[in-house]
């Protein structure tokens, strides 16, 4: 009888566990060439600006640009709550995520993301500086983008 | 007197004529002008430089001239991978009967078989692209044709692949009877006004076979767009005209006949949608009309978004689609009316060619879908028949207002 309810039990924990890592809410890499933007329906393909909100919920929502991330945000009413994780891609290291409200920001026009916001992101202060002096463009934090992105989307 | 003046007259313009009317030069590989770089170094405007059959790599050739290059039983011209084969920056420049090859890929430059900046009245015809990163990309410009062109691509990874034909900001532009290969996107559009794109042919295209974004009022009528990989999308423009054209064999997860997004005052007509995943997928779309469209063998003929509204859907034809329609709303904002409707089963008693009683196009389990996409695996079930013809009945969950009130009992031609 006691071995029987060890048993359940054992089982009950390996099915709760694996239930419960199933519901583990991360960020999940994007399938370039194959996944959707979830704001403008474009198939993702650059490596170099795809960026994605994980959700309080675990639920993840990926973009082909931090442009379509931040107007989808803006309409979710996502900017600003803390609960829900922004990443964008480090432009030095393609297909790496980073967080993006502590990301370091580049605006230039001759770089011409998928839907024309032309902002790449930065994992750190020294690679952001190594792509300005080789190539300039304007400087911008996480806050400067989403004004950016609103000014835009108006 | 008078004749010997005349006579004089006569022999000076001819002597001028000689000095400034446009000449012909001839490039060839064993004459005295063996590059065509050289020929444009040699040239006036309003040359013509003919190019004789043979081999030539030169590297990056820039035409800052007014000149017409005629290729004679398409010479090659080849940039071995490496940055651009012909940069136009002088308005006026004809380039036609060339075969173009292996311009670099790289991911900060976008390289391309033949590139023109800000010119205006320039073609580029009858020429063969072969294995470019872009074949040909127009930026800044107006008044450009691009016709009779082949245009191949290697098909590799989006990232090592470059557009077709690629056009920015630019305005007048035609493209007409191209075919384009294994690009990323085969056409690409954007900030392009008043540009015309017919009878071309767009086929395995590792994304879009058209992809066109903020357009305004542009057409593109009679092309086909076959097998893409996500089909075309046309995004963000006003006032597009999309006639008989073909979308073809599109299938993918996400792969569209159209994928139309924020798109207003537009027609779509007389176009043949078949066998895509999704035929028409609107999305923000308003004050669109849709009439004598063919629907055939989709997945979905139609996915309609709940922001789109204002739409007509006039004389089309819905055959042989898994579903007709779907959609996410239980709202519906938009006009269908004399549709032919393969899957309606009403009488017409009073014989006036239109069903006696309307149709609804979206079934209850294609709401299930929209919600719960596994319960896919349902269809065709008899579990799914019984809920589709109770919903139907007695309409609980999908959308009441979408209807067809005069369902056509015959086929529009």
């Amino acid at each position: 009888m006691l071995k029987f309810r060890i048993k359940t039990v054992l089982l009950l924990l390996i099915i709760v566990i694996l239930i419960l890592s199933g519901c583990k809410a991360g960020p999940e890499p994007i399938n370039y060439g194959h996944d959707e933007c979830e704001f403008c329906r474009m198939q993702i393909t650059d490596n170099r600006y795809g960026s994605e909100i994980v959700t309080d919920k675990g639920k993840v929502f990926k973009f082909d640009e931090i442009g379509c991330m931040i107007e989808y945000a803006l309409v979710k009413n996502f900017i600003g709550d803390a609960n829900q994780k922004f990443l964008v891609t480090d432009f030095a290291k393609p297909e790496t995520f980073i967080d993006a409200t502590n990301a370091f920001f580049i605006q230039n026009e001759n770089f011409r993301s998928p839907m024309g916001s032309n902002v790449m992101g930065f994992g750190s202060e020294i690679s952001r500086q190594k792509f300005i002096a080789e190539s300039g463009g304007s400087l911008l934090n996480w806050v400067d983008v989403i004004e950016l992105v609103k000014k835009r989307s108006m | 007197m008078l004749s010997q003046i005349n006579l004089r007259i006569l022999l000076a313009c001819i002597l001028l004529s000689a000095l400034t009317f446009p000449k012909e030069m001839i490039v060839s590989q064993s004459g005295s002008i063996n590059t065509i770089t050289k020929a444009i170094n040699l040239a006036n405007d309003y040359d013509t430089i003919l190019i004789k059959p043979g081999q030539y790599a030169e590297g990056n050739i820039i035409i800052d001239k007014k000149v017409k290059i005629i290729g004679e039983k398409f010479p090659l011209v080849d940039g071995k991978g490496i940055g651009e084969i012909f940069t136009v920056t002088s308005s006026n420049v004809h380039i036609s009967g060339l075969i173009i090859k292996n311009s670099g890929i790289s991911y900060l430059e976008e390289n391309a078989g033949i590139k023109l900046k800000e010119v205006r009245n320039c073609s580029i015809t009858n020429n063969k692209f072969i294995h470019n990163f872009f074949a040909v990309y127009l930026a800044k410009s107006a008044d450009c044709i691009i016709s009779d062109n082949y245009i191949e691509g290697e098909r590799k990874r989006e990232a090592n692949s470059g557009n077709g034909i690629h056009i920015w900001y630019c305005r007048d532009i035609t493209i007409e009877n191209n075919k384009i290969f294994n690009h990323r996107d085969g056409i690409y559009f954007e900030f392009v006004r008043h540009g015309k794109i017919i009878d071309n042919h767009s086929e395995r295209n590792l994304r879009y076979g058209l992809h066109f974004m903020f357009s305004d009022s542009c057409e593109y009528t009679n092309n086909t767009f076959e097998n893409n990989g996500a089909g075309v999308a046309v995004m963000y423009t006003k006032n597009v005209l999309m006639y008989e054209n073909h979308f073809l064999k599109n299938w993918g997860a996400a792969s569209y006949g159209i994928l139309l997004k924020d798109i207003s005052d537009s027609q779509i007509e007389k176009n043949l949608f078949d066998e895509n995943s999704i035929g028409l997928y609107m999305e923000g779309c308003s004050r669109v009309s849709i009439e004598q469209n063919n629907f055939t063998k989709n997945g979905w003929a139609l996915k309609l978004m709940a922001n789109s509204m204002e739409n007509y859907f006039f004389d089309n034809n819905f055959v042989a689609n898994s579903f007709d329609i779907s959609t996410n709303s239980r709202q519906n904002f938009n006009t269908f009316e004399k549709n032919y409707w393969a899957e309606y089963d009403g009488y017409d008693l009073n014989k006036d060619g239109y069903g006696d009683v309307p149709f609804r196009p979206v079934t209850m389990f294609s709401m299930m879908i929209e919600s719960h996409p596994t319960s896919l695996v349902l269809l065709h079930s008899l579990f799914i028949d019984i809920l589709n013809i109770a919903e139907s009945i007695i309409p609980a969950i999908t959308p009441e207002a979408l209807t067809d009130a005069k369902p056509r009992m015959r086929m529009v031609n």
